[in-house]
């Protein structure tokens, strides 16, 4: 054990010299010799530090030989006056009192302290290789947990054109490997992670494509020269002699040289023109970094400015190795080289090796690795931020990294806010509370909170066995908690008596509605006899009693509840309210696609595609064929005039090749013509037959109804319309569909239709659809509609189409 | 039924592989992508491949040094799927209030809601 601890001991030493040198050659070689050397002579540190190796008579083997030699003469070693270098002395004891007493031992008792019995000699091993094996045990936690934390929350980037982009930078360096690509907003810079699967996660792939590229470059690099490797070597040296600072400097200067070595080989491969462009990029990532990083109680900003602020220097500076240099760099490695093995080490009396602890862990201990707790932070600050945003997927992601307690605290405060969705989110992705006792507690609160929503959530999550459910569906009963038991029914599985507790539960609903005046026939909610379009009944925690659409009701109203959850008034909704509620649920990104799909347009018709609001920035695509037709014209016209006085973007295709086929792929720039609310058309100037395809329109302003419908169909009477109309349904008799089209109208006529009748007008795929229905009882004789003309206007009577006679009044 | 989500990107390869049939080489992927005029990259199209292998959409299997990949999932499958994370967005798992709604506004055919009723009684429901 002794022997082990010389050895230790004299390695330091010996490393420590060469960390001395190296650092005093630093600012002498800085400019020098290119980054790259700079970066792999650091090892040479590390394997004086990790090899026992030794020519005879090394001056450090010797320092340790000698008192031995001299047989318990009692000498302290450091006291020997040959002791050769001081600055080993100097850079051993700062950290504990152990290494001095090392030798001091080894003197006085060599015989008195056999291998069974431990002396201090064995004791200060075991405390230097206990210290060892914790500081390498926490690493490797630490970056586990890391690297745990970054995949739990990442996204894959799908987008192919920036897979393509990193696919590219792997050919140009070399890269076989399919390295994948990740973006996680926790990550506070881009990163490498991974030996075996190799991944790239960057705080966000919404970044300029050249910072994209630079940054991929930057990190394939990285995995290119196994820098990971050679920082869990650096991190494995720095714990096996942890009482050394020195070793620690050394793991710092690796650090950075590692990243100008990076920047250094990715500014070999980037054309000269591009290198400030770098820089930039470098600059970039600091400020997007920069809101976490201003936090209170990060420390990292001093010295990752510093560092950012030598990268900045190196890439100004940058220019390809000369012969000359290389020279000196090889001179150079050659002489410290021969230094550094000449420094020699304590190799045992015997000269064998010492056995060298080894296993390292999977992932790379890189610069983050060492700071969880500031991964910490930045999730703190980022549930912090998404909470208030609402942004539920945030929350999610930064939940999932923060620690016990801190997830117990979100968990009070969502179920304080009442913030169901969020406390859903901290239900699902915590590891938390492995014991249920916490959730219990939760449960008992919500029951007596009378918040069923949160209750039953607490259920599913808690799933309790047979026991506990009865128990508390006995306790409901007494209660006369309906809400509750039928949840607990449910979850009980006795789906019987929890449908037939429902049906009661509705008829009382319904019976309470009626006191307030709402009631329902035919599925559709009636208040007041009028007949309501959406109908929202919510309990104080936001858990949905009633929502009910009909699109052809009249009134918007709302059902208050009081904190107990009882009924205590009705109202009409505003506007807002409305929208607020229906906004959210075309929160949808994707662009829009109005299909087209007409089997024939007649000559010089114009087919309208709904309208749209245009703004710069907006991208639109055309992609419509036609089987038979010479030409057709899509584009917008502006809302005022008619097509034909005045259009925009319009794309005119006549036919090639035997397929008519109108492509077009723009950016709407807003100079040209102005941003606003445009219709779109189909123009086919001569008629088209079988005209399929789509527009897609990628807006930045979504409408909130995508396609709103033009104009729609309204009923007249004969005396309404203007004289030449009534002379044309004069012309087309009784028994016969007419279209009548008159000054920019068209009049749907059709004479000789006993009874009354009632018609849906709806609007779909581009055409209003009008389904006549017959009623019983008296009408006016005929059917008589009207809506601008251009319009596309498909009549059904009784299930049958309706093809019309085209009359020009 | 493999819950996740996939990118149109991976639904692209998704398609190719359905439509091959419901195996593919990868060398087979490659032609039909240049077909359809997509010059994705090698590695592109691996990682994207690769992804869905772990979601389970896709199995490998090795031909000596060529790669067969094999569709784990059913076209109409995935299709259901799709069907019901739409429902679940929309409606918070309530297939019973959209197809309500559907109706109402005559958005779908009497056909059609058998079918949808259908899909939600023999596994719509499960979650």
């Amino acid at each position: 054990m002794r022997e082990v601890l010389k050895t230790a001991v004299s390695l330091s030493l010996s490393g420590s010299l060469v960390i001395l040198v190296l650092l005093l050659l630093r600012p002498l070689l800085r400019e020098r010799v290119s980054r790259r050397w700079q970066y792999y002579i650091w090892l040479l540190a590390v394997l004086r530090l990790l090899l026992p190796l030794s020519p005879e008579g090394g001056p450090v083997g010797a320092l340790f030989r000698e008192p031995e030699a001299s047989s318990g003469g009692g000498l302290p070693a450091f006291s020997a006056p040959s002791a050769p270098l001081p600055e080993g002395g100097d850079a051993a004891p700062p950290d504990l009192s152990a290494p001095p007493a090392v030798p001091g031992a080894s003197g006085r008792e060599p015989q008195a302290a056999p291998l069974s019995l431990p002396g201090p000699a064995e004791a200060l091993a075991l405390v230097w290789l206990g210290g060892a094996l914790l500081l390498l045990v926490r690493k490797c936690t630490a970056c586990q947990s890391f690297a745990r934390c970054l995949d739990a929350g990442r996204r894959e980037i799908s987008d192919p054109a920036l897979l393509d982009l990193l696919a590219r930078a792997g050919a140009q360096l070399g890269v076989r490997r399919v390295v994948e690509l990740y973006e996680n907003p926790l990550a506070a810079s881009p990163l490498l992670l991974g030996l075996v699967r190799p991944r790239i996660i960057l705080p966000s792939a919404a970044v300029p494509e050249e910072d994209f590229r630079h940054t991929v470059l930057h990190e394939l690099t990285h995995y290119k020269r196994r820098d990971m490797l050679y920082k869990w070597l650096v991190q494995l040296t720095a714990c096996l002699h942890w009482w050394n600072p020195l070793v620690w400097v050394m793991a710092r200067e690796t650090d950075r040289a590692c990243e100008l070595a990076c920047d250094e080989a990715v500014l070999r491969v980037l054309p000269p023109e591009e290198r400030r462009a770098y820089g930039d990029t470098l600059l970039r990532a600091l400020e997007s970094g920069g809101g976490y990083r201003a936090a209170p109680g990060s420390v990292s900003l001093g010295e990752s400015a510093e560092l950012l602020k030598e990268r900045l220097t190196a890439i100004m500076h940058f220019r390809n190795t000369s012969k000359r240099t290389a020279l000196l760099s090889l001179l150079l490695a050659a002489a410290l080289t021969t230094g550094a093995a000449a420094a020699g080490a304590y190799t045992g009396p015997a000269r064998q090796s010492a056995a060298l602890p080894s296993g390292t862990g999977g992932a790379s201990p890189s610069a983050q690795a060492a700071s969880t707790d500031n991964l910490r932070l930045r999730a703190a600050l980022l549930a912090e931020r998404a909470y208030a945003d609402g942004d539920l997927a945030g929350f999610s992601v930064a939940f999932r990294c923060l620690d016990g307690e801190a997830q117990t605290v979100w968990l009070e405060r969502c179920y304080q806010d009442k913030h169901i969705a969020f406390f859903r989110a901290c239900l699902s992705e915590s590891w938390a509370w492995a014991e249920d006792s916490l959730l219990e507690q939760y449960a008992e609160r919500a029951y007596q909170d009378r918040t069923l929503a949160f209750f039953s959530l607490l259920l599913k999550e808690l799933a309790p066995g047979k026991k506990e459910l009865d128990a508390w569906i006995r306790r409901a009963e007494q209660d006369r908690r309906a809400g509750f038991l039928a949840a607990l029914l449910a979850e009980a599985d006795r789906d019987g008596e929890a449908d037939t507790l429902k049906k009661q539960l509705e008829v009382q609903q319904m019976e309470e509605y009626r006191a307030l005046g709402i009631t329902r026939e035919g599925g559709a909610y009636s208040y007041n006899g009028q007949p309501v379009r959406i109908f929202l009944d919510l309990r104080p925690d936001d858990s949905c009693v009633t929502l009910d659409m009909n699109p052809k009701g009249v009134l918007d109203i709302r059902v208050e509840r009081g904190p107990d959850g009882s009924i205590q008034s009705v109202r009409e909704m505003t506007g807002e309210e409305a929208e607020e509620l229906f906004g959210s649920l075309e929160d949808d990104d994707r662009p829009v696609t109005v299909p087209v799909k007409e089997d024939r347009l007649r000559e010089n018709t114009w087919h309208w595609l709904g309208e749209f609001t245009l703004s710069e920035g907006d991208r639109i695509r055309y992609d419509v064929s036609a089987e038979t037709g010479d030409g057709m014209t899509i584009g917008f016209a502006d809302m005022e005039h008619k097509p034909n006085d005045v259009s925009y973007y319009t794309v005119s295709n006549r036919r090639e090749n035997g397929a008519l086929r109108c492509t077009a792929d723009f950016l709407f720039d807003g100079k040209t013509v102005k941003p606003g609310r445009y219709r779109l058309f189909l123009h086919a100037p001569g008629e088209l037959e079988n005209v399929r395809g789509s527009v897609t329109l990628d807006l930045l302003e979504k409408d909130p109804a995508p396609a709103e419908p033009p104009e729609g169909p309204i009923s007249l009477l004969k005396e309404e319309v203007p004289a030449a109309v009534r002379a044309a349904m004069e012309r087309c008799g009784g028994g016969t569909w007419c279209r009548i089209r008159h000054e920019g109208r068209q009049y749907l006529w059709y004479g000789g239709f006993p009874g009354r009748w009632f018609y849906a007008p709806v609007w779909e795929d581009g055409a209003w659809l009008v389904k006549f229905q017959p009623r019983q009882g008296q009408g006016p004789g005929y059917i008589l509609l009207s809506l601008p003309d251009g319009i596309p206007l498909n009549a059904v009577l009784e299930g049958e189409p309706v093809h019309p006679v085209e009359i020009q009044a | 039924m493999a819950a996740l989500q996939i990118s149109d990107s991976e639904l692209e390869l998704m398609k190719i592989v359905w439509s091959a049939g419901g195996t593919a080489l990868y060398a087979q992927i490659m032609e039909a992508l240049a077909k359809e005029g997509r010059s994705w990259q090698k590695n592109t199209v691996i990682t994207l491949l690769s992804r869905l292998v772990d979601k389970g959409f896709l199995t490998v299997r090795k031909l000596g040094r060529r790669n067969e990949y094999a569709a784990a999932v059913l076209e109409a499958d995935y299709q259901a799927a799709q069907t019901r994370a739409l429902v679940n967005k929309l409606y918070a798992g309530s297939a019973k209030g959209l197809v309500a709604a559907l109706i109402r506004q005559e958005a779908i055919s009497p056909g059609d809601y058998e079918e949808l009723r259908r899909f939600w009684e023999t596994g719509g429901g499960e979650s």
